[in-house]
């Protein structure tokens, strides 16, 4: 083999390059370096030859949730996310979920939300409502709110749609929610684990959890769902007014502040019942007595997992990390 | 060794064709989606109309993105183009394989931008084995453990850092110098016809 001159760095972006992850400035500077430097070209060509083929041969082996492969059991619970993704389990195939994960802009501010959202300046401060909140925003032409949620719908359709092209699995900030696409109508379980090995159900909400305006718990075929719903809607007690809520949070309290979110879908309803089983088996977690280790956790999920897929379950997951 | 096909620098007219798209003008912008699809289009030949489509659209927002983040390209703009487009058709079989919607292995070299590269006389079965074999010749522990960790049990380089203990960039770094390995391996096998290396 030739003498490998390229540096950690150059292979670090020889890797991120290929799967996606530079912001456009970076992402230009390995262009220009793919344009004008043989062997930093060369070694891009050939990486990104045996990791397509790599990932190809993976999805042959056996079936797996990120589409990469998995050796045996129990390494099957190293596969730490799952996005566009198939989960199989018991030996049946089971229903196809199309997962994003996005986070959610700062919300105290309708405008400043808006801004992280995309929607253009003039469109960014809603109706007469949050003028009455807060007297310093700037005057601008009253716009109802159906015209700011309308833009807004937009805006997060738009951030849905790319988020589950790129089968975005990962998200940072301290409020995200999940997008996802089902193959038929269905009804869902968000549970969440953390980095104590903490289980919990987020969706539908635990009693005694008031999320405002949260989703019903059907979800048709071919469109894209929010939960634990959208981040604006209208408020259905004021008209003129709008309610947001940013998502499901991540803990403040936790040493390594990251969480994963077990979408888990079904066709038949998720009845009391079913509710009432699925805590029972999530009060059994060892809570806040978990060393965070992957393969603690890995192992957790992959339990439940199973578990989920006995009572007609499909799961995917996605990570969120406030840091 | 890729034998790069294209000037280093811009040319002039180039650059005035770049700040013209950059001002907004329509047909310089139009121009460069062309420029990217025309350098890409071969490649996707075994590829359906829609699929094709898709990969445009893709191209054409890529393209565009770039161009109104504000940042130059540099070099010849051809091979900036040409490495752009690559990028969106990269992206869009990496997501057919992992919807397991790719069959056929020439479909994944053609398209990563290999036309002439033996890994297609094989078959899946071959080659597979052949990686695994390749996999566990790789000298370097550190190497061989990151490359495992990938591409046999599905971890993501920062969920590999965690488990090895690492910084990530050197992850990344472990799996490219591995995946340079298992490439040279993996043709020295097919060109004796699948004999140990």
């Amino acid at each position: 083999m030739s003498q490998d001159r390229l540096t950690d760095q150059d292979h670090d972006l020889i890797v991120r390059y290929a799967h996606r992850e530079l912001d456009e400035a970076a992402r230009l500077d390995v262009e220009r370096r793919l344009a004008t430097d043989e062997e930093f070209a060369t070694a891009f060509e050939d990486f990104l030859e045996v990791d397509l083929v790599s990932e190809y041969l993976a999805t042959q082996r056996q079936p797996t949730r990120t589409g990469l492969p998995i050796r045996g059991l129990a390494l099957a619970a190293a596969v730490i996310v799952a996005i566009a993704a198939w989960a199989w389990f018991g030996g049946e195939p089971q229903k196809s979920i199309r997962l994003a994960i996005v986070p959610t802009p700062p919300t105290e501010e309708l405008a400043e939300y808006a801004e992280g959202i995309g929607v253009p300046e003039p469109r960014r401060v809603p109706a007469s409502a949050m003028r009455s909140v807060d007297p310093n925003l700037p005057a601008v032409k009253p716009r109802t709110v159906e015209e700011f949620l309308r833009v807004v719908e937009d805006a997060e359709r738009k951030r849905a749609e790319e988020s589950l092209r790129a089968a975005t699995n990962r998200a940072t900030g301290r409020f995200v929610t999940l997008r996802f696409l089902a193959e038929s109508d269905c009804s869902a379980v968000v549970i969440q684990l953390d980095t104590t090995g903490t289980l919990r159900r987020r969706f539908p909400a635990p009693e005694g959890v008031f999320v405002f305006g949260e989703a019903d718990n059907r979800f048709a075929a071919g469109k894209t769902h929010v939960l634990p719903r959208p981040v604006v809607i209208a408020n259905p007690h004021r008209p003129d007014r709008v309610a947001a809520h940013p998502g499901f949070d991540v803990p403040s309290d936790l040493d390594d502040p990251r969480i994963w979110l077990m979408l888990c879908v079904r066709d038949e309803p998720v009845t009391d019942a079913l509710l009432a089983e699925i805590d029972a088996k999530l009060a059994t977690s060892p809570d806040g007595e978990f060393e965070p280790t992957a393969e603690r956790i890995d192992a957790a999920r992959a339990s439940l997992s199973e578990w989920l897929a006995e009572r007609g379950f499909s799961v995917g997951t996605a990570t969120a990390s406030a840091n | 060794m890729l034998t790069l096909t294209h000037p280093p620098k811009q040319t002039d007219a180039d650059a005035r064709l770049w700040s013209a798209a950059s001002a907004g003008d329509d047909e310089a912008r139009g121009e460069l989606v062309e420029r990217a699809w025309r350098s890409t289009e071969m490649r996707l030949r075994s590829f359906s109309a829609d699929d094709r489509e898709e990969i445009r659209q893709e191209i054409a927002k890529s393209v565009l993105h770039a161009v109104e983040i504000g940042h130059a390209p540099t070099s010849n703009l051809n091979a900036f183009l040409e490495w752009r487009g690559r990028a969106e058709v990269t992206a869009f079989i990496r997501l057919r394989i992992r919807q397991r919607q790719v069959t056929a292995l020439d479909e994944i070299v053609h398209a990563a931008g290999s036309p002439d590269s033996p890994l297609v006389h094989a078959s899946a079965r071959e080659l597979d084995a052949m990686v695994q074999d390749c996999s566990d010749r790789i000298p370097n522990d550190d190497h061989r453990s990151a490359w495992c960790d990938r591409y046999l049990e599905g971890l993501e380089p920062r969920e590999i850092a965690v488990r090895r203990d690492a910084n990530t960039t050197v992850v990344r770094a472990w799996i490219s110098r591995a995946a340079k390995f298992v490439r040279a391996c993996l043709r020295r096998k097919l060109a004796t016809g699948g004999g140990d290396s």
